[in-house]
C-alpha cells in the first residue's frame, strides 16, 4: 500500500486529551475463533472469505468475514437489551428502515420497520444473485420498500432502487434511512467513526459526548435551491459521500456511489439516543418548501411529484487487521473515486489567489456612479510573480478573480474579455506564457445575477416548489438580514448548463483553464413543468458536462470540490484544515486532503486571511498541499463597502516580505520533503502532530505555545522540525 | 519570533518567514471560530473585520467526573484562586471547578448560623471574594447568602424591611457583587430603582444608579394627558418606569457597570456608574448590534451579563444572538465573537453568563449545560498588546503595532485612532489627520487640522502674504484699467458675452430693485442664464452632501441619492415657480411665467453661492470659524429671501407685504402638491404588491 495511517492526525482543535492509550489494540480474541453460525440464520451467499447469512423468518442479516471472525450484523445484536433507548428509539433500535411519509392531509408522521412490517408480517425475503433481497411492505400505508443486499469485492452493497418504491394509499415517502445500525458499535468496543465533515472529523466510539446534538449534515452540502434563511454560522460541507466505523479489529466504509444527492450523513455517539454509536445515511427523496406569497402569510408546498428513476447504492467495504484504520477507508475511497488511475499528480508549490479588478464608487462632477477599478494589472502581477518565484523557487498557480467583465456584470460566462484597465494584450500574454506558472480564470456557469449572454432570470433561473425563481441573497454580517443593497443572484436551470457551455467553449480565445467555481461545489433541485428534478439529476447533467470540458481540453480547477467533480479537476484549491468542529467529534483529520492527494493538485486556504497564520502553516505542512495566498497589488483603493471588503492581509504592496519570506520557508520545507506522498500520521503527544512522508522522511509540528519534547526531539513552539530518514 | 526548525542530522534551520507583519505572540491549540467577523464604523454600519478570538475550550459540563449540572444560570471565575463557580438553578447547587475545568467541590448544602442545613433553590446569581467566601443570590428563597468556602453562613439577607424598599415586590436577588468595604450589590427582580445595596452587615442601605426613562415622544404625550386626566383615567394609563438592571459588574476603581434591555436605544445597553450613582458613558457611544433587521427595522440586541477585566475591557453578552461584545476601556468596540448555534464549538444555544480569566473569556450555556472558552487569537493578542502600549502612554511605540494591525484588517477603526492619537502626541500632525479621517473621529480630526494649520501658515507665512500681495494688485490694476478704458472694448465685450450669462446674477444680486425692474418692463431675459444657475443649483446640493470639509460632514457616501438630491434642488425650485405662477394669476400677478423662472432663480443666486463658499471654506476652518460659515450660510438664505421679495414686487407688481404673502401661499401649494404625490405614489405601491402578490399567485397556481 502506498500510505498507512497508524494513528490519528490531530489538528488545532483545542481538544486537549493525552492520546498515549489512543490506538486501539486489536482484540486479538477474536482473530483467530470462527464464529459459530447464528441460530435461526442461513447462509445465502459467499464470495470470496465472506458470507452473507439471513433469517427469513425476521429478515436480520450479518456478513461476516471468515478470515478476521468480523460480523456485521443489520441490527445489533445486544438491541433488545439496551437500556438507554426510549421511546420510539427502541423500536428504531430494532429496525433496518426508519421512514418519514406524508399523508393525504400534508401531515407529516414517522414509522419503522419494526413495528409497521416486522410485527405486521409485512417482511419478505428471497435470495439473489450473491445476496438477498428484502421486500419491506408497509400494509398499512401501502408503501412497498424493496432493497438489495449483495457481496462485492471488498464488502457488500445495499441498493434502493426508487422506481421499485411503491405508494398506492396516498401517502407518500418523506424520507428513508437504510439499515441505521448496521455500522455500529456497542459501549464496550473501541474505535472510532470517520465522518467526512470539511476535511474529515473524528468522533471516538464512546467518547462521553452525549449531551451535544447528534450529527447530521446533507451530503454536498444544502439543497442551493431552498431560500433557507442563512445562518450565520458557516459550516463545512461534505464533499465525500462516505462514512465510516473502526470498531476493535474491524472497520466498516460505506461510500454512496449514487443518491449522493438525496443523502445526509449521521452519526450519534452512544447514550445519545441509545447505547450504540453509529454512522449512516438517510435520504431526503421529497422536499416540502415554506414560502410566502404576500406579507405576514405562510404557505408550505409538499412536492408530491412520483420518485425519480434513481438509484440508491450504498457501497461497504470492509475492512480487517492493519487495514481496519483511517489508511484502510481512505484507500477505500481514492478506489471509489478515481478508479484504478495511478498517482502521479505531485504538490509543492504556492496557489496564489488574485484579485485583479473591483467595483468601486467613482463620481463624475460630484455624481456617483459604480465603476470597475483594476486593483492588480498584468505588470504588477508579473512583479509578484517574478518576486515570489524567484525567491522560493517554486511554481506557481494564480487564480484571477474579477478579471474579465462577464464576472464584473455578474453574468454566466460566455466569453472571457479581460478588463481594459489590467493593461495591454501582450502584457497579459507574458503572464499566461510565463514558465512554471499556470494561470486559471474564474468563470461561472451556474449561477448570474445579471441577465445576458443567453440567460434571463424570468426563463432561465431555476425556480423552486414555489414556482418562483430561487433567489441568492447576500447577507449583512452583523443581523444576518438581506442586504438590499448587494446584488442578488439565481441559479441556472441545470437543463441549460451544456448550451451555456457550448456558447463559451466556442468563444474560449485560448482560455484553457478555468475556475468551475460553483459548478463543482453545489448541487439543487429544480421545478419545471410541474415536475420536481432531484439534485441527483443535477449532480448527472454537471458530472456529464465536466466529462466534456475535460474531453475537449479544459484543465478546470475548483474550490473544495465534491467528489462527483474530483476526477475532471486538475486543481483543488481553499481546502480546510479542519472540521466544521462538531461537539460529537473528537479531531479533525486530513481525511479529503488524503484521499486527493496524488490525484489532484491542491492547495489550503490563504495562510493571509487567517487570524492565527502560524497554525495554518503548520496545518499546511501536515497536509501536504500547496501554500495559498489572497492578493492585490494596489494599495491606494479602499476596499471598505466593496466585495473585497472581507479580504484581510491582501495588499501585497505592504505585505510583500512577509509572503516572500513565507513563501522561501515553504520552499525550503519542500526541498526537504522532497516532494513525496504522505504516508502516515501520528499524535505523540497533545498538540504535536507527526506527519511521516513516503521516502521515510518524518515532520514533527508543534502546535502549542511551549516548546514540546517528544523521545530525543526537541520541537519549538509554533514550529516544526523535519527528520530525514538515514 | 516564529522559527520552523529543519533538523538534517544535526543542522538545524529556521523559518523565519511569519515573524514580519504578523509578530503574533505564541499561538495555542485553539479552533477558529466557524463564522466571520465584522465591526461597525461610525455610522453603525457592519463591515468585515478579522476574528479576534478562536475557542480554546467547550466543556460541557455533565462529561466532567463529578458533575451534575441541569440549569447553569451564573458563572463567576475567581482569579486569585483559579477557581470557577457555577450557580446551577436546576441542581439547586454551586458547582466549584479549577481553570482546567477538573471538579472540585460541590455545594448542595449550607450550614446556617443556628446549626442547622439549609438547601439552595434556585440560585440565580453567584460572587465570590477573593478569600473564597461565596455570595449566593438564593433566588427562590429569596434570600442572599455569604457563606465560607467550608459551606458555614455568616450572613443571611432576607427581604429588606426598611420603608425604601417597595411593599408589593419579592426579594428575588438575581445578581450580587461586593466591593473593596464588603458592601453587598444585589440586583433584585422587578425592582427599576438600580440595584440595592446592603452594608457588610447586611443592612439595606441605599439604591445605586439607575435606568433613565427616555423622554420619547409617546412618553411626553403621555405626560401631557396624565396632566389632566383624573386618577382613575391616569391609573389606566401604562406607567413608564426605568428599565431594570439586568446584570452587573465592577471593575478595580471601583466603577459598576450595567446592562440593560432597552429596546431600540443602542446607547443605554451598556452603563457606567460612579459611587455617585452617575452614568458616566459620553452619549454618542452605542453598544451591541446597531443594524436593524431588514423586516422588522428593529435592532435585536439582549444584553443579559457583563464583565470587567484587569485590563478594563468589557465583554457584553448577548442573548439574542449569542455574541460577546469586547470593548476597550474607552468603550470601543474591539470585537464580536460568539454566535447562536447548535452543536458547533463556538456557537451558543442559551448563553447565560460571561466572565473573564487572564485573557480568556468564558461563556455559560443553560441549555446546552457547556462553558466556552474563547481565547485572542494572534490578531487579537496582538490588539491587545498594542491597547496596552497605548494606554500606558508609549505612544511610539504603539504606532507600528497598529500600523500592522490596519494591514491586516483594514475596518478596525481602533487601529487607525491609535494611530492617530500616537501620532497627534508626536507632532506629525498631517498624519494624525489622516488616521483621524479613516477612523472617522471627526474631533480628532479638527484638533490635528488646527495644529497642522498653525504649522503649515507659520512654515509658509511669506508665500500667503506675496500672494496676497499680488491679488490685491490685480484687482486694483483691473480696476484703474477699466476706469481709464484703457482695455480695448472688444475684449471687455468679448470677455462680457461670455461671463454675462453666469455674472448675470451677480448683478442682479447688488442692483435688485432695477435689475428686476428691467426683467419685468423689458422682458427680454434670456432663459440661458437661470438654466445655468439653476444647474448649479443642483450641484451645489451635491457638492454640499458630498464635499463639505471632513470635520463637518456627518453624511455618509452610501446614502447619498442623486434623484433625492435633484427633487430637493430643481424640482422644488420649478415646482415651486409653477406654484407661484398659478396663485399670482389668481391674485392678479402681471408676471409671466418666464419672468417668475428667471427672476425666482436669480433670487437664489447668493444662497447658491453661499453654498459654495461654505464648501470650499469648510475645508480651511476649525470648529469655533465654522461658525462664521454657519452665519454665512444663513445670510446667504436671507439675502435670497430678500430678493424673492423684491423680485415679486417687481415682476408682479405688487407690494411688499403681498409679495410675502404670496411666496407663503406657494410654499404652501408646494407641500400640498408634495402630499397628494407621496400619496398617489403610495396607491401605487400598494397597487404594485397586490399585482405582484396576484403574479406569485398565479404562478404559484398554475
Amino acid at each position: 500500500m502506498p500510505f498507512k495511517f497508524k494513528g490519528l492526525l490531530s489538528a488545532a482543535t483545542g481538544a486537549a486529551v493525552l492520546l498515549s492509550g489512543f490506538i486501539v489494540a486489536a482484540d486479538t480474541s477474536m482473530a483467530e475463533q470462527i464464529l459459530p453460525e447464528e441460530p435461526g440464520f442461513t447462509e445465502c451467499a459467499r464470495l470470496d472469505e465472506r458470507i452473507l447469512c439471513a433469517d427469513f423468518e425476521n429478515g436480520e442479516f450479518y456478513i461476516e468475514d471468515r478470515t478476521s471472525a468480523s460480523r456485521w450484523y443489520s441490527t445489533p445484536v445486544g438491541a433488545k437489551q439496551d437500556e438507554y433507548a426510549q421511546g420510539i428509539n427502541k423500536t428504531n433500535l430494532y429496525s433496518h428502515i426508519l421512514l418519514q411519509y406524508i399523508d393525504e392531509n400534508g401531515s407529516e408522521n414517522i414509522t419503522n420497520s419494526y413495528a409497521a412490517v416486522l410485527k405486521r408480517n409485512g417482511l419478505s425475503l428471497e435470495k439473489i444473485e450473491n445476496g438477498i433481497k428484502i421486500i419491506y411492505n408497509f400494509k398499512e400505508l401501502g408503501i412497498t420498500v424493496p432493497v438489495e443486499i449483495s457481496l462485492t469485492q471488498y464488502g457488500f452493497e445495499v441498493k434502493l432502487r426508487l422506481e421499485e418504491i411503491s405508494e398506492t394509499k396516498g401517502n407518500l415517502i418523506y424520507n428513508i434511512t437504510l439499515f441505521p445500525f448496521l455500522s455500529s458499535a456497542s459501549l464496550s468496543d473501541r474505535g472510532f467513526m470517520l465522518l467526512p465533515d470539511g476535511c474529515g472529523a473524528i468522533s471516538l466510539l464512546n467518547n462521553n459526548r452525549h449531551t451535544a446534538e447528534a450529527y447530521r449534515e446533507p451530503v454536498y452540502g444544502e439543497d442551493a435551491i431552498e431560500e433557507v434563511t442563512a445562518s450565520s454560522v458557516n459550516k463545512e460541507r461534505v464533499c465525500i459521500p462516505a462514512a465510516g466505523i473502526k470498531r476493535n479489529n474491524s472497520a466498516l466504509f460505506a461510500f454512496l456511489r449514487s443518491g449522493g444527492g438525496y443523502a445526509y450523513v449521521n452519526a450519534c455517539n452512544s447514550k445519545m439516543v441509545n447505547g450504540y454509536n453509529s454512522v449512516y445515511f438517510d435520504f431526503q427523496l421529497r422536499r416540502s418548501y415554506t414560502f410566502s406569497l404576500s406579507a405576514g402569510d405562510e404557505n408550505v408546498e409538499i412536492d408530491r411529484s412520483p420518485l425519480a428513476d434513481d438509484e440508491i447504492l450504498i457501497n461497504y467495504t470492509m475492512l480487517e487487521g492493519d487495514d481496519a484504520e483511517l489508511s484502510g477507508m481512505i484507500l477505500a475511497a481514492q478506489r471509489e473515486i478515481f478508479g484504478g488511475r495511478e498517482r502521479n499528480v505531485k504538490n509543492g508549490g504556492i496557489f496564489l489567489k488574485t484579485i485583479a479588478a473591483c467595483e468601486i464608487k467613482k463620481s463624475f462632477l460630484g455624481i456617483p456612479y459604480t465603476g470597475t477599478a483594476a486593483v492588480t494589472t498584468y505588470k504588477q502581477l508579473e512583479e509578484m510573480l517574478n518576486e515570489i518565484g524567484e525567491s522560493s523557487g517554486l511554481d506557481i498557480s494564480v487564480l484571477l478573480k474579477n478579471f474579465h467583465s462577464d464576472e464584473i456584470d455578474g453574468k454566466v460566462t460566455k466569453r472571457i474579455n479581460p478588463i481594459n484597465s489590467l493593461g495591454s494584450k501582450k502584457e497579459m500574454k507574458r503572464i499566461f506564457d510565463r514558465k512554471n506558472t499556470d494561470v486559471f480564470v474564474s468563470c461561472s456557469f451556474d449561477r448570474f445575477a445579471s441577465s445576458g449572454n443567453g440567460v434571463n432570470r424570468f426563463f432561465d433561473a431555476a425556480r423552486n416548489l414555489s414556482k418562483a425563481s430561487t433567489r441568492l441573497y447576500s447577507y449583512l454580517l452583523s443581523t444576518f438580514s438581506v442586504n438590499r443593497s448587494a446584488r442578488t443572484g439565481y441559479l441556472v436551470v441545470p437543463d441549460k448548463l451544456y448550451g451555456i457551455y457550448e456558447k463559451f467553449r466556442k468563444k474560449s480565445d485560448g482560455f484553457e483553464q478555468i475556475d468551475i467555481d460553483t459548478l463543482a461545489t453545489t448541487l439543487y433541485s429544480w421545478c419545471k413543468n410541474k415536475k420536481t428534478n432531484s439534485r441527483e439529476k443535477d449532480k448527472r447533467l454537471v458530472t456529464d458536462l465536466l466529462k466534456q470540458m475535460k474531453a475537449d481540453g479544459f484543465i478546470l480547477t475548483a474550490p473544495m470540490a465534491n467528489a462527483y467533480a474530483l476526477p475532471f479537476l486538475n486543481y483543488v484549491y481553499d481546502v480546510p484544515a479542519s472540521s466544521s468542529g462538531f461537539m460529537m467529534c473528537d479531531y479533525s483529520v486530513p481525511f479529503y486532503q488524503s484521499v486527493i492527494n496524488g490525484f489532484v493538485g491542491y492547495s489550503a486556504e490563504s495562510v493571509n486571511q487567517s487570524a492565527t497564520p502560524e497554525d495554518s502553516f503548520l496545518s499546511l505542512l501536515e497536509s501536504g498541499g500547496d501554500i495559498a495566498f489572497t492578493v492585490m497589488y494596489n494599495s491606494d483603493i479602499p476596499l471598505k463597502g466593496t466585495s473585497a471588503e472581507g479580504i484581510f492581509a491582501c495588499r501585497y504592496n505592504e505585505q510583500r516580505e512577509t509572503v516572500i519570506e513565507i513563501a522561501k520557508d515553504y520552499a525550503r520545507f519542500r526541498n526537504e520533503i522532497d516532494n513525496v506522498f504522505i504516508s502516515g500520521y501520528e499524535f505523540p503527544a497533545d498538540g504535536v502532530v507527526k506527519t511521516v512522508f513516503s521516502n521515510g522522511t518524518v515532520l514533527f509540528t508543534n502546535h502549542n505555545a511551549r516548546e514540546v519534547s517528544v523521545g530525543a526531539e526537541k520541537i519549538p513552539a509554533g514550529g516544526y522540525i523535519i527528520r530525514r530518514q538515514q | 519570533m516564529q522559527k520552523g526548525k529543519l533538523m538534517k542530522r544535526t543542522k538545524i534551520r529556521f523559518a523565519a518567514g511569519l515573524m514580519a507583519v504578523f509578530l503574533f505572540a505564541m499561538p495555542c491549540t485553539a479552533a477558529e471560530v466557524p463564522y466571520s467577523g465584522y465591526t461597525y464604523d461610525e455610522d453603525g454600519v457592519s463591515h468585515a473585520a478579522m476574528n479576534g478570538y478562536d475557542v480554546s475550550k467547550t466543556v460541557m459540563l455533565n462529561t466532567v467526573e463529578g458533575v451534575q449540572c441541569t440549569e447553569p444560570a451564573d458563572l463567576f471565575v475567581e482569579d486569585s484562586r483559579g477557581e470557577i463557580y457555577i450557580a446551577d438553578q436546576g441542581g439547586n447547587s454551586v458547582i466549584v471547578l479549577d481553570t482546567e475545568y477538573r471538579h472540585l467541590r460541590t455545594y448542595t448544602e449550607f450550614i446556617m448560623p443556628d446549626g442547622s442545613c439549609s438547601s439552595l433553590n434556585k440560585p440565580a446569581g453567584i460572587y465570590v471574594d477573593s478569600n473564597g467566601k461565596l455570595y449566593i443570590a438564593d433566588t427562590g428563597n429569596k434570600r442572599i447568602l455569604a457563606a465560607d468556602p467550608d459551606g458555614k453562613v455568616s450572613l443571611v439577607i432576607n427581604t429588606p424591611t426598611e420603608p425604601q424598599y417597595p411593599d408589593n415586590i419579592e426579594f428575588q436577588p438575581t445578581k450580587l457583587l461586593v466591593n473593596s468595604s464588603g458592601s453587598i450589590y444585589a440586583i433584585v427582580r422587578g425592582i427599576s430603582q438600580g440595584a440595592l445595596v446592603f452594608a457588610p452587615d447586611g443592612t439595606f442601605q441605599r439604591y445605586f444608579g439607575s435606568n433613565k426613562v427616555k423622554a420619547s415622544f409617546k412618553v411626553v404625550t403621555d405626560w401631557l394627558w396624565k396632566q389632566i386626566m383624573n386618577d382613575e383615567q391616569r391609573a389606566s394609563m401604562s406607567r413608564y418606569v426605568p428599565v431594570e438592571f439586568l446584570s452587573f459588574d465592577m471593575d478595580d476603581l471601583g466603577f459598576v457597570y450595567t446592562v440593560s434591555n432597552q429596546k431600540g436605544d443602542a446607547h443605554s445597553r451598556l452603563a457606567k456608574f460612579n459611587f455617585l450613582s452617575d452614568n458616566v458613558v459620553p452619549s454618542q457611544k452605542k453598544f451591541g448590534d446597531l443594524e436593524s433587521t431588514t423586516d422588522s427595522g428593529y435592532v435585536y440586541t439582549y444584553p443579559i451579563d457583563v464583565s470587567v477585566d484587569d485590563s478594563g475591557c468589557i465583554s457584553v453578552l448577548d442573548f439574542e444572538r449569542g455574541r460577546v461584545f469586547r470593548y476597550s476601556s474607552e468603550m470601543e468596540l474591539l470585537f464580536v465573537f460568539g454566535r447562536t448555534g447548535k452543536g458547533i464549538a463556538g456557537t451558543l444555544v442559551s448563553p447565560a453568563a460571561v466572565d473573564n480569566y487572564k485573557d480568556k473569556t468564558l461563556v455559560l450555556d443553560s441549555a446546552a449545560v457547556t462553558v466556552t472558552e474563547f481565547s485572542p487569537n494572534g490578531f487579537g493578542r496582538k490588539v491587545s498588546s498594542a491597547l496596552e502600549l497605548y494606554q500606558s502612554g508609549q505612544y511610539e511605540a504603539s504606532i507600528e503595532p497598529w500600523r500592522e494591525i490596519a494591514a491586516v484588517s483594514e475596518q478596525f477603526t481602533l487601529a487607525y485612532s491609535g494611530m492617530a492619537d500616537a501620532e497627534y502626541m508626536l507632532g506629525n500632525y498631517e498624519s494624525a489627520m489622516n488616521n483621524y479621517k479613516a477612523a472617522d473621529d471627526r474631533e480628532g480630526y479638527l484638533r490635528a487640522f488646527r495644529m497642522y494649520r498653525t504649522e503649515k501658515v507659520r512654515e509658509n507665512f511669506y508665500v500667503v502674504f506675496i500672494l496676497l500681495a499680488v491679488i490685491i494688485a490685480f484687482i486694483v490694476l483691473y480696476l484703474i484699467f477699466k476706469k481709464r478704458k484703457i482695455l480695448p472694448n472688444r475684449i471687455t465685450d468679448s470677455v462680457k458675452a461670455i461671463i454675462s450669462p453666469v455674472f448675470r446674477p451677480i448683478n442682479v444680486m447688488f442692483r435688485p430693485i432695477i435689475s428686476f425692474e428691467g426683467i419685468a418692463y423689458y422682458k427680454k431675459e434670456k432663459i440661458l442664464s437661470p438654466c445655468i444657475w439653476l444647474a448649479l443649483l443642483f450641484f451645489s446640493g451635491v457638492v454640499q452632501y458630498r464635499y463639505t470639509g471632513f470635520a463637518f460632514n456627518y453624511n455618509t457616501e452610501e446614502n447619498f441619492n442623486v434623484l433625492m438630491t435633484l427633487f430637493s434642488t430643481v424640482v422644488l425650485a420649478v415646482l415651486f415657480v409653477i406654484i407661484n405662477w398659478l396663485v399670482s394669476s389668481l391674485s392678479e400677478g402681471k408676471g409671466r411665467l418666464k419672468e417668475i423662472f428667471v427672476s425666482t432663480v436669480y433670487a437664489l443666486t447668493p444662497y447658491i453661492l453661499s453654498v459654495f463658499i461654505v464648501t470650499i471654506a469648510s475645508h480651511f476652518v476649525v470648529s469655533e470659524e465654522y461658525m462664521l460659515l454657519q452665519f454665512l450660510y444663513y445670510l446667504g438664505i436671507i439675502w435670497s429671501a430678500i430678493l424673492l421679495i423684491l423680485a415679486y414686487n417687481a415682476i408682479h407688481d405688487y407690494s411688499t407685504v403681498k409679495s410675502v404673502f404670496i411666496i407663503v401661499i406657494s410654499i404652501f401649494g408646494v407641500l400640498v402638491v408634495l402630499f397628494f404625490t407621496v400619496l398617489i405614489l403610495a396607491v401605487f405601491q400598494q397597487v404594485a404588491n397586490i399585482l405582484m402578490t396576484m403574479w406569485n399567485e398565479i404562478m404559484y397556481r398554475i
